[in-house]
């Protein structure tokens, strides 16, 4: 029986209380002011977040803790802390410049905090069971969420298959986890951890079963290839700022949680298992590429560049086998390309939105002659596109020239040489849309001008910050990750 | 106070970033003071770190932050102070304050009058970056970045077809030498094991460590040394890449005076005395250089004699000075290159705005439809005057204490063909500028249409050029026996230049009598021929006309370059084309086309029934499962 008293509850939960009680009042604070849009709700849940995002800086650097066996901070929990509060604000700010237009139900607002709540569990449990809590959490906000505007037929359609998607996928994880609380009898990932290699001589097989099922699971959630069908549907359904909760919160919560489940489980057996990470990794990035290629809806479009670039994030984990003694490295080149893309993705859907909205299309021809509608959106745009393709000076390609180093390190070329490749394709598509925006339309004084809210132009601004920054002077953020003790 | 210096560059940026964000309708007076204004703290900054740098270690001062990592490899940004990087502050941005002071009266009026000031702004920045940077990667961004502020300067008036030509050869001749620039860089990076810091260079340099492959330590660094060289060519004009200045003149006559007279073409002479170390340890990369230099201070200052455009005279002596600075260089009198670079901005900058005056004054370069201006044009007259006199080499004047300086060392060494080469091209030098003098300021008009009406412009310009000419005249004092070679002193403080001065020119009057009587010479050829209402330059023309015809032409280096390269080049490109055309293109086309079918057969699959996306998935993971489970040998 753990010492209950005595347990560092605040250092290791901080971040989390803070985020969980916020939504609570919001909840009630909802509850009680039954009028209006209620969009001001917004601003509480802001001012939770940015409360929790305190905690998470102050204990960046912090001692690996655990408490009461369940959760624990380390180097690994508060860089995905940071980055996931980051992103929770700035859906949080485009959720409310996009009601502003298009109102959603005022739930949306709290159900983003307990998505929030669960994304935090899933970056800083220790026990399977609690991973798993935080997943459902996250997993069932999403659902409603996806499916907020529930008088349209699509958001209904695509909250269903997302619904229906995500349930089979936490069925395989949970399967794949019973294999292996079946042969080990415990859930805690220290005592997992603890066993290392033993569990694979004894029972090879099993163990490569409850690895696959369990990253099949989460591959799910993170829409790898062959489990990223629903992606497309449920981003296309649901609001902007949903599709880009989806996108990014949501995935690196996804990835923190797969990370930390296989690490602490599959160490000692790297060589053999992690293999099979590369393989969805290959696959999920040419076959994302290949899907965007002939799309023309703009927000299906950024769903299968969105599939693509996880299959780019999963490079990362499927080199763990060969040379596990440096693990550092991955984990700031992993952590460095999520913080990219979740800039470069919320900047891009919040741009799409505005500009779907304006030319009342989600085609590609929304974009014509953007740059004469709007110089600033179609500028900042085609930073978050070179950015996704990964052009230089943008944190996209530092991001990929990063893993792409990895992959030489580990002596793991050919998943460097397919990053390539696949890169390469989504050029293609990428530069359709800035060809599109660069495009002058024949009649120059019909332009109608386009105008984003002050709200909606901050969020694009920190987006394009964040993605040149990062391109800039990219030891902005890989100077601190050099001080964080991983493990 | 030295604390303070990374404010030096920043201000500029400041007000590029300004001009940027306020538009193209900025008034003009907003425009200007802003820049001169930031630039001149800049300045006094600039000054007081100047005067407070005392006695530091090896490698000077510097403020690093982490930039990037590359591999294994860190590489950082920031700052570096030596004494060297502080006298080229001094020097930048004092020249860049007055030039941005003069440009608001020449062109006062333009219709991009404050794009022209952003784009000045941004120069001024990358100049003041470049001469502190810590290790060559940053050196060599802002490198391309004053490259590029130079090309959009050139083609400021892009509606000239010969500015957007010229702005275009500029950028492509120093192109070749940057790409030397960039391979010695890349060399010396992976020569030392992952570093582009200064001082980690001259290390390894020092102790022989630097190694490639097969190749040793001597044998890189003169491979290294001889490739930065290549860089300072291009961006210094030194034979044969100096084509492009001339034709650089077709830009506004204040960024002639700043970018391609005062600052940026010394980039290059910068470059090799930053790198100096280096230089030392490679005696063949300092024979090239002093050779270069010293072919090139006669090559240009030939041409120089004969040419009709003003602007393009006082070119020819830039590329001439950089030249002599090349000479000292190679011949290892450290200082003195950099003491002459010192004067010659000064003085040259002046010749360019005094030539700005006249030019804003009768709206021709042509030396021919001018004369008489002297009346008209005082101040202009008499400050061009104390410029042609420095050049010349006159004494008291600074270009005498610099230029002959690096004669004397040139004769002590032994050297004595580079002796000659820099004395001859001193007389013509004395020679092309007075010719311009004269033609200009004295005489009669030889176009009163254009000559009748020209006046001084307002204090903008005229406050410039008397401080120009102050500082042309007394410069030298800097660095003269009587003030005990202060700047040599104050340069043997930089660890890495103290070997170079250990051997310091010693003064000896039958020399400096000698270069006087030869400059004074030539001053008095050009009065004898242009000073007085003669055809005796025609006839003497006329008499000489093959070397005549030779030097008019620029020994026809345009015309052989084109022959050769650009005829050769289209050549090849042509091969290129058909190749790329027929073959590559043919590739490219079979492997775009089978990927546009792959998507749109898997875009079938997404056929929007959530039976489908469940069967796949559940296939997917079937297949993967028992491809490993039996490949670990089975459950059993």
């Amino acid at each position: 029986m753990p010492d209950l008293i005595h347990q560092p509850y605040w250092l290791t939960m901080g971040p989390l209380l803070i985020v969980s009680v916020t939504a609570f009042v919001v909840m009630i604070l909802e509850f009680i002011f039954l009028k209006g849009p209620r969009r001001w709700l917004v601003w509480p849940a802001l001012a939770g977040v940015l409360a929790a995002l305190v905690p998470a800086v102050e204990h960046l650097w912090a001692k690996p803790t655990a408490a009461l066996n369940t959760v624990m901070i380390d180097g690994f929990a508060s860089v995905f802390t940071l980055l996931i509060l980051v992103s929770a604000a700035l859906i949080l700010l485009f959720s409310y410049a996009y009601s502003a237009e298009r109102p959603l139900a005022a739930e949306h607002t709290y159900l983003i905090l307990f998505g929030v709540a669960g994304a935090l569990a899933m970056a800083s449990a220790l026990d399977l069971i609690t991973l798993y809590i935080g997943l459902e959490l996250l997993s069932v906000a999403s659902y409603v969420l996806v499916a907020v505007r529930r008088k349209s037929v699509r958001a209904v359609e695509g909250g269903v298959k997302y619904l229906i998607m995500g349930s089979v996928g936490s069925a395989v994880l949970l399967y794949g986890m019973s294999f292996i609380y079946g042969i080990s009898g415990t859930t805690s990932l220290v005592q997992l951890g603890q066993l290392g290699g033993q569990l694979y001589q004894q029972y090879p097989a099993i163990v490569l079963l409850g690895f696959i099922l369990m990253l099949s699971g989460m591959g799910f959630k993170l829409s790898l290839v062959p489990f990223h069908m629903w992606t497309p549907d449920a981003y296309d359904g649901a609001p902007s700022p949903i599709s880009s909760f989806l996108a990014t919160l949501s995935k690196v919560a996804a990835f923190a949680m797969l990370l930390r489940m296989l690490l602490f489980i599959f160490n000692g057996v790297a060589t053999e298992v992690f293999y099979w990470a590369g393989i969805f990794a290959a696959a999920t990035m040419l076959a994302g590429n290949l899907l965007a290629l002939p799309q023309r809806n703009m927000k299906r479009l950024l769903a299968f560049s969105s599939v693509a670039q996880a299959g780019y994030a999963l490079i990362p984990l499927a080199l763990i086998g060969p040379n596990y003694t440096d693990w550092t490295g991955l984990f700031d080149s992993l952590a460095f390309y999520l913080f990219a893309y979740t800039f470069m993705t919320i900047g891009a859907f919040a741009v799409v939105s505005v500009v779907g909205r304006a030319r009342q299309t989600s085609t590609d021809d929304a974009l014509d002659g953007l740059y004469q509608r709007s110089p600033w959106l179609a500028g900042a745009l085609t930073v978050f596109l070179l950015s996704l393709a990964g052009m230089p000076l943008t944190g996209g390609f530092l991001g990929k020239f990063y893993i792409f180093v990895e992959t030489i390190h580990f002596q793991t070329v050919w998943l460097g040489i397919l990053l390539f490749v696949a890169s390469i394709v989504s050029f293609y598509y990428y530069l359709g849309w800035v060809r599109h925006m660069f495009r002058r339309d024949a009649d120059t004084a019909a332009v109608q001008p386009i105008h984003a809210g002050p709200v909606m132009n901050l969020v694009v601004a920190l987006c394009v910050a964040g993605t040149l920054v990062l391109g800039v002077v990219p030891a902005a953020l890989l100077h601190p990750l050099q001080w964080v003790q991983w493990f | 106070m030295t604390d303070w210096v990374w404010l030096v560059p920043l201000l500029p940026l400041a007000g590029y970033v300004f001009l940027l964000l306020s538009g193209r309708r900025t008034p003009e007076a907003v425009a200007a003071g802003v820049s001169v204004v930031l630039t001149g703290i800049s300045c006094v900054l600039s000054l007081v770190v100047f005067f407070q740098l005392g006695p530091e270690p090896a490698g000077g001062q510097t403020w690093l932050f982490h930039w990037l990592t590359i591999g294994s490899a860190h590489v950082d940004v920031g700052i570096s102070l030596t004494h060297l990087n502080a006298l080229m502050l001094v020097v930048v941005s004092l020249v860049s304050v007055l030039v941005l002071l003069f440009s608001q009266g020449y062109m006062h009026g333009d219709e991009r009058f404050s794009v022209f000031y952003q784009y000045l702004n941004l120069f001024v920045f990358s100049m003041l970056g470049l001469v502190i940077s810590p290790n060559l990667l940053q050196l060599y961004i802002f490198w391309e970045m004053v490259g590029l502020c130079s090309y959009l300067l050139v083609g400021f008036w892009y509606f000239k077809p010969e500015a957007a030509l010229a702005a275009k050869k500029s950028f492509i001749v120093t192109r070749i030498g940057d790409t030397g620039l960039f391979v010695g860089m890349i060399l010396l990076f992976l020569g030392t094991g992952g570093s582009f810091d200064f001082t980690a260079i001259f290390q390894a340099v020092s102790a022989h460590t630097l190694h490639l492959g097969w190749m040793g330590s001597q044998g890189l660094t003169t491979l290294a040394a001889l490739l930065v060289f290549l860089g300072a060519v291009g961006k210094s004009a030194q034979f044969p890449l100096h084509v492009w200045l001339p034709d650089a003149m077709e830009g506004p006559t204040p960024v002639s005076a700043l970018i391609h007279a005062a600052t940026m073409v010394a980039a290059g002479v910068y470059l090799v005395a930053r790198m100096f170390p280096l230089f030392q340890a490679s005696p063949p990369a300092l024979t090239t250089v002093a050779w270069i230099g010293g072919v090139t201070a006669l090559l240009a200052a030939l041409i120089a004699l004969t040419q009709r455009d003003i602007k393009r005279v006082i070119a020819y002596s830039t590329i001439s000075q950089l030249g002599y600075m090349m000479l000292a260089l190679g011949i290892g009198a450290y200082a003195l290159g950099v003491f002459h670079l010192f004067t010659h901005a000064f003085f040259k900058a002046l010749l360019f705005l005094a030539a700005g005056s006249v030019i804003h004054a009768v709206d021709t370069q042509d030396l021919f439809q001018m004369g008489g201006l002297g009346r008209k044009l005082p101040i202009t007259r008499w400050s061009f005057l104390a410029g042609a006199l420095a050049l010349a080499g006159i004494f008291p004047f600074s270009g005498f204490w610099s230029k002959d300086d690096i004669l004397t060392a040139a004769w002590q060494r032994g050297d004595m063909a580079l002796y000659w080469l820099g004395l001859v091209a001193a007389f013509c030098t004395a020679f092309y500028i007075f010719r311009v003098y004269f033609l200009v300021f004295t005489g009669q008009s030889r176009d009163e249409e254009r000559t009748v009406g020209a006046h001084e412009g307002s204090w903008v310009m005229t406050v410039p050029l008397v401080i120009l000419a102050a500082l042309a005249t007394l410069a030298g004092f800097v660095n003269t026996p009587w003030t005990g070679h202060g700047l040599e002193r104050y340069l043997e403080h930089d660890a890495t230049a103290s070997a170079a001065a250990a051997t310091p020119v010693q003064e000896s009057l039958p020399l400096m009598v000698f270069s006087v009587v030869v400059g004074l010479l030539g001053i008095g050829l050009a009065y004898l021929l242009y000073g007085r209402k003669s055809d005796a330059p025609a006839r003497l023309a006329e008499k000489l006309s093959i070397p005549y015809a030779i030097s008019l032409h620029k020994f026809y280096l345009d015309e052989v370059y084109y022959h050769t390269v650009v005829v050769g080049g289209k050549l090849v490109a042509r091969l290129v084309r058909a190749l790329d055309r027929y073959l590559i293109d043919g590739i490219i086309e079979v492997g775009a086309r089978l990927v546009g079918v792959l998507g749109l057969a898997l875009k079938y699959t997404q056929n929007g029934q959530v039976q489908a996306y469940g069967v796949i998935a559940a296939f997917g993971l079937v297949v993967v499962i028992v491809v490993a489970v039996l490949g670990v040998g089975g459950v059993l």
